[in-house]
């Protein structure tokens, strides 16, 4: 097979729940090998679209639906092909880590010696070995989310789909999927979808699709989706922000946008801005910042609402 | 277990006095106790997919419904181990008929559990079909009150169903209980039963549950294609 190959392929996708619309015409290509982030804030569609994809969810609607060589008419054939990482793990709480990766051995077909050598290889590879007869229940947050990434990769598949693989996790644990996962993905030539509405996370994948209300509105490499931002973002807090913003509306002449409760300014000269701002107004000004555009900005930009990134679950 | 035994107990020495059988050969604890062995089968193998509601959305089943078997696979699964732990509840219920001199011989423990087997079954994967579409387990609950304790009151179980009115007798026969338990009734007292402890003659009994079970198994797995 070639390298730039696609392994999930995706066009005009909509999903309605009753009436309401939750996905409407999203098409992406991810090629073989890469991280694609689906990121967007709580109720943007991306659990919907991990449904879909991971063959929960027939969509209402779609025009070509491709994950690694099968159709949506082959849900098995696409069942073959990933492997699945669920935001509350897939775990027998009861059983052991062991008992849980040979039960989804025999729903993959793999049984005896081949599927021991294989659940061995992997519970020493996310660091469970040592592990494997403790009941689930009595493993913490990150050591179940290590089990259930295992129990994903046992047939070896060729895509992986993860939805909020560090929701809930402390940061030393979020930081040590993230290096199993990278070196998965360069290793193993691994296709990685994962959703996300930690726009942090976001920027670390090859490309990123930015839902909306199940609408997509980017679809780039962060870099590029960055790049698209001229200059610094200033933001501006103050006690009495609307008499601010119209004290620097007339000084500049020009309009500002106020977001969640801040003056925001993003131009290419954003710090000559701040200059100003505080030489005239330091005393209003209770905080300001300048900062590098991250993602966040970049939904901001194209949708201008907020985004509430640590938000409940999706 | 605990509400079958109790209602047992109450109702059993309760009626006792007062219940005129048929031809005089059963006492009513005797008459009453098939009504709670199904009972047993019905609240244990309802009560099992209990689980399905929470399983289905962040739990162990999300990761076998990924997996690339058949569906109704997955179905049999979860409908086999619901009904094995009915009669296995059941099982353990037989082990008091010496208690009310009801005598069970290896034949009739083999035939009575064939009947449970099948009637657990059959609720089993009813309770499936229900579970499946659910949100909350309160929801699960209200039909258990609303639908499934009226069809065990009205299926024999608790009264004769020869002298009932006419409105009653037909709520009866369309009830998929009423032939459950007559085909218990059979498996304990053969032929007997009929006339005995008002049970529907053999043939029917056992054809009427045979086809309601494979219609909820029918229905379980229609519904469960769609996620």
């Amino acid at each position: 097979m070639m390298q730039t190959e696609n392994m999930i392929q995706i066009m005009n996708l909509t999903h309605c729940f009753g009436k309401t619309r939750v996905l409407s015409q999203v098409s992406l290509e991810v090629p073989r090998g890469a991280w694609f982030a689906c990121l967007g804030p709580n109720g943007s569609g991306k659990t919907t679209l991990f449904k879909i994809l991971s063959t929960q969810l027939i969509p209402t609607e779609v025009e070509v639906l491709w994950m690694g060589g099968a159709s949506l008419k082959n849900p098995n054939g696409i069942r073959q092909k990933i492997g699945v990482v669920f935001q509350h793990p897939s775990l027998d709480e009861k059983l052991t880590v062991f008992e849980n990766l040979k039960y989804q051995g025999f729903l993959q077909g793999l049984e005896g010696h081949v599927l021991a050598v294989r659940i061995e290889a992997l519970l020493k590879r996310v660091h469970l070995w040592d592990r494997k007869d403790t009941r689930i229940f009595e493993l913490s947050g990150g050591l179940k989310r290590r089990c259930e990434i295992a129990k994903a990769l046992l047939h070896q598949p060729s895509i992986l789909l993860l939805d909020e693989p560090t929701q809930g996790l402390d940061p030393a644990i979020r930081k040590n999927i993230w290096s199993f996962l990278k070196e998965l993905q360069a290793e193993n030539q691994m296709t990685l979808l994962m959703t996300t509405h930690s726009t942090q996370e976001a920027e670390s994948a090859d490309r990123v699709i930015i839902l909306n209300q199940g609408v997509c509105v980017a679809m780039d490499s962060p870099q590029n989706l960055i790049a698209q931002i001229s200059g610094d973002i200033l933001e501006i807090a103050s006690a009495d922000i609307e008499k601010l913003h119209r004290a620097l509306e007339q000084k500049f002449s020009e309009k500002f946008e106020i977001l969640n409760g801040k003056i925001r300014i993003e131009k290419l000269n954003s710090h000559q801005y701040l200059q100003d701002i505080m030489k005239d107004f330091h005393e209003q000004v209770s905080s300001a910042t300048l900062s590098r555009p991250t993602l966040e900005d970049v939904f901001i930009q194209k949708t201008g609402a907020g985004f509430n990134a640590e938000g409940g679950a999706s | 277990m605990g509400q079958p035994l109790l209602f047992w107990i109450f109702f059993g020495s309760g009626f006792s006095g007062s219940f005129r059988p048929q031809g005089g050969a059963l006492s009513y604890p005797q008459f009453f106790y098939p009504g709670i062995l199904l009972m047993v089968i019905l609240f244990t193998a309802l009560f099992a997919n209990f689980s399905l509601i929470e399983d289905r959305k962040e739990g162990f089943l999300q990761g076998a419904w990924v997996s690339p078997v058949a569906r109704w696979t997955l179905v049999f699964g979860k409908v086999l181990g619901a009904a094995t732990l009915a009669l296995f509840q059941a099982a353990l219920f037989l082990g008091l008929a010496p208690f009310v001199s009801i005598s069970l011989s290896t034949g009739v423990i083999l035939k009575v559990c064939l009947a449970l087997a099948c009637v657990a079954i059959a609720l089993s994967a009813l309770g499936f079909a229900l579970a499946w579409k659910m949100d909350s387990i309160q929801g699960f609950h209200a039909i258990m009150m609303l639908l499934f304790l009226p069809m065990w009151f009205l299926s024999g179980a608790f009264f004769p169903i020869e002298n009932v009115p006419a409105w009653m007798r037909m709520l009866i026969q369309v009830n998929p209980l009423t032939y459950a338990l007559s085909w218990i009734k059979h498996s304990l007292w053969g032929e007997a039963a009929v006339s005995w402890a008002s049970a529907l003659p053999m043939a029917p009994s056992v054809g009427w549950s045979l086809f309601f079970m494979s219609m909820a198994f029918f229905i379980a797995v229609r519904r469960a294609k769609k996620y």
